[in-house]
């Protein structure tokens, strides 16, 4: 007893998964975690969870109330001879403890605790161009650009297709090793487990900025660049022309 | 007394003839927990629904007063790292669920006889093929490894699938190619490295494995029942033994996460050898979706081309939730003989592929 689980606890904990999965993907809770594109995916698994768990919990209970003085079938018989809520995988208890995190702790999006473990990661984008020709900025006289693509190309052609053109980034504050700040944002392919930060220097006078308060930073390129200590990758820098405080995007995560 | 969705097997039946697993069409096969107290499972049924709800209220319960305690950075990286390794894992191990489950209903028993080469050497490189069409990662490739073993494909066979599949199908080899774009020669090697490990580990199983390592926990008794019951039942009892172990791994790899600086890693890049057996553990450690590994593997740039083929190699075949959820559907004695076993040989063997070709 105790460690046993019944049938009717597996049934349950499958409920509660699905529930949690659904409810998650329905309040964007999961672009904490995971990629929106895979919210699709989230809910069809978690109709099917739910769908499991409820048939396989209302065909036991049902069998137990009604039909309790039913004869045994002819394997059971022969197998052991004993009664239902047989124990099942006992692995089912260790699923609480994600139901437990996700209650307890709420995990919140990845921030500047986790980008200042890990070195910034804008070889991504040698790897995918390594001959580094980026397209001509579009029109405007203020580009969005994503971090990596800012990241990208100040650090791979030293801001040739940057030049003279002002530029609009979003990001979180996170701390540079040896006083100041860095811009930054984490990068997602697939779960926040493979996530990598992009991290811009600023240079001009941002004020004094509280970590993973996030800001969106308008600038040019200028010709300086950090070492970052994690893993040697160099870090470029943006001369801010302004800065404001903006409330966390919908998606938190850069492309 | 009520009809079960699931049965015990017959332990006394079953230990005489662990071969089983490797003749013919299984039915039961070795389970590794020691039998259950018959007379008091009835009443532990109602206690563990009662402990369930108790454990599911205190949680609820405690929310407010622990907070303060679970607001450190280093619980709050863990809590993120851990919850999305498993939520991301979630809808492909529903569909690997599905299948293995539509495996145990819907197939015939003599069915995998007839479409496998009657030789298993040759069996091998077929099942390594199959692995490139199913579309996700490796979580789902572990329940569909455990239905073909019962449907009594040879476990070698079976293996072969199991660690072919998360790295050889179309999603991860785009997604290695996008990562890649600027060495394509990268997908190219690690397709002829997954391939070729793969196939290594069915044959050296053929050769070396024995069937009582492995020990399956009971599934379902499908005999008799409706076939929609049945194939839920399955669903369930794979998705929670497979979901349950998964969430070890999980716990274990956002662990060394949050632990292990980057740092560690800057030191070993600059020496061949060590940068291999770097990566290696490195794709067990963080125990990504074989689908996301190529970006980190891009983003490891102090690292060598092959030795970053070793990362994308060994990672899909070997990691931590992988262990962990071979533990839960093989058995213990299993898992440890062939997780090492694993490790080995797809890194000796992507070391080498990564030498010719990159």
């Amino acid at each position: 007893m105790g460690v046993v689980v019944s049938k009717t606890v597996q049934s349950m904990v499958m409920i509660v998964v699905a529930a949690l999965v659904l409810q998650m993907s329905f309040t964007d809770v999961h672009l904490r975690y995971v990629k929106a594109d895979l919210q699709p995916y989230l809910v069809a698994s978690g109709i099917l969870l739910l769908l499991v768990g409820v048939v396989t919990l209302g065909y036991e209970m049902w069998q137990s109330l009604f039909v309790a003085e039913a004869k045994p079938s002819a394997s059971d018989a022969a197998c052991c001879g004993h009664s239902e809520n047989g124990s099942g995988p006992r692995s089912a208890w260790l699923l609480v403890l994600p139901i437990a995190a996700l209650v307890l702790i709420a995990p919140p999006t990845l921030g500047s605790y986790a980008a200042s473990k890990s070195g910034t990661a804008t070889s991504v984008a040698k790897q995918q161009n390594p001959r580094s020709i980026y397209p001509a900025l579009p029109e405007g006289d203020v580009v969005p650009l994503s971090m990596l693509d800012y990241a990208a190309r100040a650090t791979f052609e030293r801001g040739a297709s940057l030049a003279g053109r002002e530029v609009k980034l979003v990001g979180f504050i996170s701390p540079r090793e040896g006083g100041g700040v860095y811009l930054t944002r984490m990068m997602m392919m697939c779960c926040a487990a493979d996530s990598r930060p992009i991290k811009v220097g600023m240079s001009g006078d941002v004020g004094k900025l509280k970590s993973d308060q996030w800001v969106e930073v308008r600038g040019q390129y200028v010709n300086k660049f950090d070492t970052d200590p994690a893993n040697g990758e160099e870090i470029p820098y943006i001369k801010v022309s302004s800065l404001k405080r903006v409330e966390q995007p919908e998606n938190p995560y850069d492309i | 007394m009520a009809r079960q969705l699931d049965t015990h097997s017959c332990s006394t039946e079953e230990h005489d003839e662990p071969a089983a697993t490797l003749a013919g069409p299984v039915r039961h096969v070795p389970r590794a927990r020691e039998p259950l107290d018959d007379e008091e499972s009835n009443t532990s049924g109602l206690a563990s629904v009662l402990v369930f709800f108790i454990v599911l209220g205190s949680i609820v319960a405690f929310r407010k007063p622990l907070s303060g305690y679970l607001d450190s950075p280093d619980v709050q990286l863990w809590g993120t790292i851990f919850v999305s390794l498993v939520v991301q894992a979630i809808p492909f191990l529903a569909l690997g669920v599905v299948v293995s489950a539509a495996i145990a209903v819907f197939v015939p028993p003599h069915f995998f006889h007839k479409v496998l080469p009657k030789r298993q050497a040759l069996a091998v490189p077929v099942a390594g093929l199959a692995g490139v069409a199913l579309p996700g990662c490796e979580c789902g490739s572990v329940p569909i490894a455990g239905g073909l073993v019962r449907r009594g494909v040879a476990p070698g066979v079976a293996f072969t699938f199991l660690l072919a599949a998360p790295a050889l199908n179309p999603v991860v080899l785009a997604a290695t190619a996008v990562a890649f774009s600027g060495t394509p020669e990268m997908v190219v090697a690690r397709a002829v490295a997954s391939a070729l490990a793969a196939m290594a580990m069915g044959w050296l199983w053929l050769g070396w494995g024995r069937p009582e390592w492995i020990k399956m926990p009971a599934r379902a008794n499908v005999d008799g029942a409706p076939k929609w019951l049945a194939f839920f039942a399955t669903m369930r009892h794979d998705f929670i033994s497979a979901g349950g172990f998964l969430v070890v791994g999980a716990v274990a790899a956002a662990f060394l996460k949050v632990v292990v600086p980057a740092q560690w890693l800057n030191v070993l890049a600059d020496n061949p050898l060590l940068a291999v057996l770097a990566m290696a553990v490195l794709a067990v450690i963080l125990s990504l979706c074989s689908e996301a590994d190529a970006f980190v593997a891009a983003s490891l740039s102090q690292f060598s081309l092959s030795s970053r083929l070793v990362f994308l190699v060994v990672g899909p075949m070997i990691d931590l939730k992988l262990f962990a959820m071979q533990v839960g559907t093989f058995g213990r004695s299993f898992a440890f003989r062939f997780g090492p076993a694993t490790f080995v040989v797809a890194m000796a063997v992507s070391a080498a592929v990564g030498w010719v070709l990159l």
